[in-house]
């Protein structure tokens, strides 16, 4: 079998590119792009951990994360398209202000 | 004889998965494009789904495939369908903080792996079996969690159903127009 560490270190990789994307890019749509990333590399760990589990725990866990992510995109992509009509852009630099 | 071709397939298509979506991710990254972007946020998606195949999560991972690939892909596209309209330039992203990023990055990174493979002693984390929902019960795994989410979990079931409603029916809030009162 494939030993945990590399499951680990995959995780670890597609983590750190996940937080990379977020800080690096300007456009609020590629932030998304990198907390989905973020969220995928918790799902590896879940999954990896649950072969040795009877009960699938990690399984489980990892299916209410990925309805959770779902949930959270669609808010966050409603969010962005009405910042995006009152500032006319989705440069998060840009948005300074909070009062609509 | 066959187990051990399997396994050594198994190590295969796992390094290569995992090759395949690091390599998209960095592409992501270093990437002004945004549709490419998007498209080959596929491809990761894709690789960590054949990695959950791998792991003997044959129903996460035909969840990730249908709600990432089928569903939050769309979305991110029609978002910036809906949120770059500027005519006649480039759909293009740009990039800022890239020392500020690599530094935490790095860091982080280095103190991932260095506490991975140093004392922490995973290996007795090891896989020992082919098919866990197999060890007690006789079923297979996707039996196992349809058991588990009518039974153990079936409150987070509820509760996720309806934060799901709850979420959805925001957005929609959110983003829609209001009705103008008749006159």
């Amino acid at each position: 079998m494939i030993p945990i560490e590399h499951y680990l270190l995959f995780s670890a990789a597609l983590f750190i590119l996940g937080l990379l994307i977020a800080i690096v890019k300007q456009n609020a749509m590629m932030v998304l792009v990198g907390i989905e990333l973020i969220l995928n590399a918790a799902n590896i760990n879940f999954v990896a951990f649950s072969q040795n589990d009877p009960n699938l725990s990690g399984q489980m866990f990892s299916l209410f994360v990925i309805v959770v992510a779902v949930a959270e995109s669609a808010v966050a992509l409603a969010i962005i398209y009405k910042v995006y009509q009152h500032y006319s852009t989705s440069d998060l630099d840009e948005v300074n202000q909070l009062n609509g | 004889m066959d187990s051990i071709t399997e396994i050594s397939l198994n190590a295969i298509a796992f390094y290569f998965l995992a090759g395949m979506s690091i390599s998209s991710g960095l592409m992501i990254l270093f990437s002004k494009n945004i549709v490419r972007s998007i498209f080959l946020l596929v491809v990761v998606f894709l690789g960590v789904a054949g990695i959950y195949m791998i792991s003997n999560a044959e129903f996460v991972a035909v969840t990730q495939v249908l709600v990432y690939v089928g569903g939050i892909l769309i979305l991110l596209m029609f978002g910036i369908m809906l949120t770059n309209r500027i005519e006649g330039q480039a759909l293009s992203v740009n990039h800022k903080r890239f020392l500020p990023a690599v530094l935490v990055g790095g860091l982080l990174f280095y103190i991932l792996v260095t506490s991975i493979t140093g004392d922490a002693n995973f290996h007795q984390f090891n896989p020992k079996t082919e098919i866990p929902g197999d060890i007690t019960s006789g079923f297979s795994n996707t039996q196992v969690i349809g058991i588990n989410l009518m039974t153990n979990q079936i409150l987070a079931l509820e509760v996720t159903a309806v934060l799901l409603l709850v979420a959805l029916v925001g957005a929609a809030f959110i983003v829609g127009n209001k009705l103008k009162p008749e006159e």
